[in-house]
Protein backbone atom coordinates (compact mmCIF):
# COMPACT_ATOMS: atom_id res chain seq x y z
CA UNK A 1 0.00 0.00 0.00
CA UNK A 2 2.67 2.40 1.17
CA UNK A 3 4.86 1.24 -1.99
CA UNK A 4 1.86 2.22 -3.99
CA UNK A 5 1.20 5.35 -2.44
CA UNK A 6 5.14 6.46 -3.09
CA UNK A 7 5.08 5.08 -6.86
CA UNK A 8 2.21 7.25 -7.56
CA UNK A 9 4.08 10.27 -6.28
CA UNK A 10 6.63 9.31 -7.95
CA UNK A 11 4.28 8.99 -11.28
CA UNK A 12 3.27 12.32 -11.20
CA UNK A 13 4.15 15.14 -13.84
CA UNK A 14 7.48 16.95 -12.67
CA UNK A 15 5.36 20.18 -13.07
CA UNK A 16 2.98 19.54 -10.06
CA UNK A 17 5.64 18.25 -8.19
CA UNK A 18 7.97 21.58 -8.40
CA UNK A 19 4.76 24.10 -7.52
CA UNK A 20 4.26 21.33 -4.65
CA UNK A 21 7.64 22.24 -3.09
CA UNK A 22 7.41 25.78 -3.81
CA UNK A 23 4.33 26.19 -1.90
CA UNK A 24 6.24 24.36 0.68
CA UNK A 25 8.80 26.08 0.25
CA UNK A 26 6.91 29.67 0.71
CA UNK A 27 5.01 28.34 3.82
CA UNK A 28 8.19 27.10 4.93
CA UNK A 29 9.63 30.27 4.87
CA UNK A 30 6.84 32.01 7.06
CA UNK A 31 6.54 29.79 9.41
CA UNK A 32 10.42 30.00 10.01
CA UNK A 33 10.88 31.71 13.56
CA UNK A 34 11.88 35.29 12.76
CA UNK A 35 15.23 36.66 13.23
CA UNK A 36 15.85 40.31 14.14
CA UNK A 37 19.37 41.83 13.42
CA UNK A 38 20.30 44.85 14.61
CA UNK A 39 23.43 45.58 13.58
CA UNK A 40 23.06 47.37 9.80
CA UNK A 41 26.48 45.44 8.49
CA UNK A 42 24.95 42.01 9.91
CA UNK A 43 21.71 43.26 7.99
CA UNK A 44 24.13 44.39 4.73
CA UNK A 45 25.77 40.85 4.83
CA UNK A 46 22.42 39.00 5.01
CA UNK A 47 21.28 41.01 1.99
CA UNK A 48 24.43 40.43 -0.13
CA UNK A 49 24.54 36.42 0.65
CA UNK A 50 20.56 35.68 -0.94
CA UNK A 51 20.48 32.98 -3.31
CA UNK A 52 19.99 34.00 -6.46
CA UNK A 53 16.53 33.80 -8.21
CA UNK A 54 14.72 33.73 -11.28
CA UNK A 55 12.97 35.79 -12.97
CA UNK A 56 9.83 34.11 -12.37
CA UNK A 57 10.79 33.25 -9.01
CA UNK A 58 10.93 36.94 -8.11
CA UNK A 59 7.70 38.16 -10.03
CA UNK A 60 6.06 35.15 -7.58
CA UNK A 61 7.31 36.36 -4.83
CA UNK A 62 6.02 40.16 -5.38
CA UNK A 63 2.56 38.98 -5.88
CA UNK A 64 2.67 36.89 -3.01
CA UNK A 65 3.95 40.32 -0.88
CA UNK A 66 1.39 42.06 -2.48
CA UNK A 67 -1.38 39.81 -1.32
CA UNK A 68 -0.38 39.85 2.03
CA UNK A 69 -0.06 43.40 1.80
CA UNK A 70 -3.31 43.87 0.50
CA UNK A 71 -4.58 41.36 3.47
CA UNK A 72 -3.34 44.10 6.06
CA UNK A 73 -5.04 46.85 4.53
CA UNK A 74 -7.86 45.07 4.60
CA UNK A 75 -7.78 43.59 8.15
CA UNK A 76 -7.11 47.37 9.12
CA UNK A 77 -10.17 48.29 7.40
CA UNK A 78 -11.82 45.88 9.44
CA UNK A 79 -10.61 46.78 12.72
CA UNK A 80 -9.05 43.51 12.75
CA UNK A 81 -5.71 44.31 14.23
CA UNK A 82 -4.39 42.91 17.28
CA UNK A 83 -2.35 45.85 18.44
CA UNK A 84 -4.99 48.36 17.51
CA UNK A 85 -4.33 50.95 14.98
CA UNK A 86 -7.10 53.52 13.86
CA UNK A 87 -8.01 53.64 10.21
CA UNK A 88 -7.83 56.78 8.10
CA UNK A 89 -7.95 56.75 4.35
CA UNK A 90 -4.19 58.55 3.39
CA UNK B 1 15.59 43.13 -12.26
CA UNK B 2 19.00 42.64 -13.22
CA UNK B 3 19.34 39.16 -15.62
CA UNK B 4 21.48 37.77 -12.71
CA UNK B 5 18.58 37.86 -10.07
CA UNK B 6 20.71 39.95 -7.47
CA UNK B 7 19.52 43.25 -7.87
CA UNK B 8 16.44 45.46 -8.86
CA UNK B 9 16.29 48.08 -10.77
CA UNK B 10 13.93 50.79 -9.79
CA UNK B 11 13.13 54.08 -11.96
CA UNK B 12 10.78 57.09 -10.16
CA UNK B 13 8.15 58.00 -12.18
CA UNK B 14 9.05 61.28 -14.04
CA UNK B 15 9.10 64.40 -11.55
CA UNK B 16 8.50 62.27 -8.99
CA UNK B 17 10.46 61.46 -5.83
CA UNK B 18 8.22 59.21 -3.60
CA UNK B 19 6.81 60.74 -0.54
CA UNK B 20 7.89 62.60 2.67
CA UNK B 21 5.83 64.06 5.51
CA UNK B 22 5.12 67.61 6.41
CA UNK B 23 2.64 69.78 8.63
CA UNK B 24 -0.46 70.25 7.35
CA UNK B 25 -2.20 73.67 8.49
CA UNK B 26 -4.04 72.11 12.16
CA UNK B 27 -0.19 70.84 13.04
CA UNK B 28 -0.82 67.02 12.26
CA UNK B 29 1.32 65.59 10.00
CA UNK B 30 0.66 64.18 6.30
CA UNK B 31 1.99 62.98 3.31
CA UNK B 32 3.68 65.33 0.32
CA UNK B 33 5.47 64.56 -2.92
CA UNK B 34 8.94 64.73 -1.58
CA UNK B 35 12.44 66.47 -3.24
CA UNK B 36 14.29 64.78 -5.31
CA UNK B 37 17.18 65.76 -2.59
CA UNK B 38 14.48 64.03 0.19
CA UNK B 39 14.17 61.20 -1.57
CA UNK B 40 18.02 60.59 -1.94
CA UNK B 41 18.22 61.13 2.09
CA UNK B 42 15.43 58.39 2.40
CA UNK B 43 17.73 55.81 0.71
CA UNK B 44 20.85 57.04 2.33
CA UNK B 45 19.13 56.27 5.90
CA UNK B 46 17.84 52.86 4.35
CA UNK B 47 21.45 52.06 3.60
CA UNK B 48 22.63 53.67 7.20
CA UNK B 49 19.82 52.17 9.31
CA UNK B 50 19.17 49.25 7.82
CA UNK B 51 22.34 47.71 5.73
CA UNK B 52 20.79 48.23 2.55
CA UNK B 53 22.71 48.66 -0.02
CA UNK B 54 20.74 50.67 -2.77
CA UNK B 55 23.01 52.25 -5.60
CA UNK B 56 21.86 55.26 -7.23
CA UNK B 57 22.85 54.47 -10.99
CA UNK B 58 21.63 57.14 -13.16
CA UNK B 59 19.72 60.10 -13.61
CA UNK B 60 17.83 60.81 -16.94
CA UNK B 61 15.48 63.71 -18.20
CA UNK B 62 12.36 62.32 -19.40
CA UNK B 63 9.46 64.76 -21.26
CA UNK B 64 7.56 64.14 -17.99
CA UNK B 65 10.39 65.43 -15.70
CA UNK B 66 13.42 63.98 -14.12
CA UNK B 67 13.48 60.10 -13.23
CA UNK B 68 16.34 59.06 -11.14
CA UNK B 69 17.15 55.04 -11.18
CA UNK B 70 18.52 52.84 -8.03
CA UNK B 71 19.26 49.82 -7.89
CA UNK B 72 18.91 47.54 -4.46
CA UNK B 73 19.90 43.54 -3.85
CA UNK B 74 16.71 41.25 -3.91
CA UNK B 75 15.64 39.45 -0.48
CA UNK B 76 14.58 36.17 -1.38
CA UNK B 77 11.61 34.85 0.95
CA UNK B 78 8.16 35.43 2.20
CA UNK B 79 5.84 38.13 3.60
CA UNK B 80 6.08 39.38 7.86
CA UNK B 81 3.64 39.23 10.02
CA UNK B 82 2.61 42.36 11.72
CA UNK B 83 3.66 41.32 15.14
CA UNK B 84 7.25 40.75 13.45
CA UNK B 85 7.42 44.32 11.87
CA UNK B 86 6.75 45.95 15.76
CA UNK B 87 9.11 43.38 17.17
CA UNK B 88 11.83 44.37 14.44
CA UNK B 89 11.01 47.91 14.83
CA UNK B 90 11.18 48.21 18.90
CA UNK B 91 13.99 46.22 18.46
CA UNK B 92 16.49 48.97 16.47
CA UNK B 93 14.41 51.39 19.41
CA UNK B 94 11.95 52.57 16.85
CA UNK B 95 8.56 53.52 18.90
CA UNK B 96 5.49 53.04 17.48
CA UNK B 97 3.21 56.04 16.49
CA UNK B 98 -0.35 55.36 17.45
CA UNK B 99 -3.14 56.53 15.11
CA UNK B 100 -0.58 57.91 12.71
CA UNK B 101 -1.49 56.21 9.63
CA UNK B 102 -0.10 57.87 6.38
CA UNK B 103 0.53 55.80 3.34
CA UNK B 104 -1.16 52.45 3.05
CA UNK B 105 -4.61 51.72 4.67
CA UNK B 106 -3.12 50.25 8.19
CA UNK B 107 0.48 51.33 7.73
CA UNK B 108 2.37 51.65 10.82
CA UNK B 109 4.52 54.58 11.49
CA UNK B 110 7.40 54.71 14.00
CA UNK B 111 9.68 57.54 15.67
CA UNK B 112 13.22 56.36 17.06
CA UNK B 113 14.51 59.62 19.27
CA UNK B 114 18.04 58.76 19.67
CA UNK B 115 18.74 60.29 16.18
CA UNK B 116 15.35 61.57 15.65
CA UNK B 117 14.13 59.36 12.41
CA UNK B 118 10.80 58.58 11.30
CA UNK B 119 9.90 55.65 9.39
CA UNK B 120 6.75 55.53 7.36
CA UNK B 121 4.65 53.04 5.37
CA UNK B 122 5.59 49.95 7.15
CA UNK B 123 3.34 47.07 5.99
CA UNK B 124 4.51 43.83 4.55
CA UNK B 125 4.64 45.00 1.08
CA UNK B 126 7.52 46.87 2.46
CA UNK B 127 9.40 43.95 4.51
CA UNK B 128 10.86 40.73 3.25
CA UNK B 129 11.56 37.79 6.02
CA UNK B 130 14.15 35.78 3.94
CA UNK B 131 14.71 32.21 3.84
CA UNK B 132 16.87 32.36 6.89
CA UNK B 133 13.92 34.08 8.68
CA UNK B 134 15.75 37.57 8.72
CA UNK B 135 13.32 40.51 8.45
CA UNK B 136 14.87 43.34 6.43
CA UNK B 137 12.71 46.25 5.52
CA UNK B 138 13.21 47.15 1.77
CA UNK B 139 11.05 50.46 1.00
CA UNK B 140 10.09 52.14 4.24
CA UNK B 141 9.37 56.26 3.63
CA UNK B 142 12.36 57.57 6.37
CA UNK B 143 13.36 61.55 7.06
CA UNK B 144 14.83 63.18 10.21
CA UNK B 145 12.39 64.43 11.75
CA UNK B 146 12.66 68.60 12.28
CA UNK B 147 12.04 70.18 15.24
CA UNK B 148 8.54 71.20 14.57
CA UNK B 149 7.50 67.61 13.10
CA UNK B 150 9.11 66.24 16.55
CA UNK B 151 6.62 68.29 18.26
CA UNK B 152 3.88 67.07 15.74
CA UNK B 153 4.67 63.39 16.34
CA UNK B 154 4.81 63.44 20.54
CA UNK B 155 1.03 63.09 21.24
CA UNK B 156 1.49 59.65 19.01
CA UNK B 157 3.99 58.32 21.24
CA UNK B 158 2.88 55.09 23.07
CA UNK B 159 3.11 56.16 26.73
Amino acid sequence: MLTEAFLGVLSRPRLNARLTFRTLHAILCQMKPAVYLTDPAQMRKARLNQPRVSLEQARRQRELLQRASEKFSQDAKRGTFSRGRVSKAA
Amino acid sequence: MAEDGERYFKATFPGKFGFSVILVPGGLPDLTEATPLEYMERLLLQNTIFGDTVLLEGVAQEAGGTVIVTSQPHITGGAVSQEEIFDFMDRLWFRPLQCLQLGRPGSLAFYRDLDEVTAFDAHPGNFVKDTEGIVLPIDLILLRAGDELQKALAPFLAG
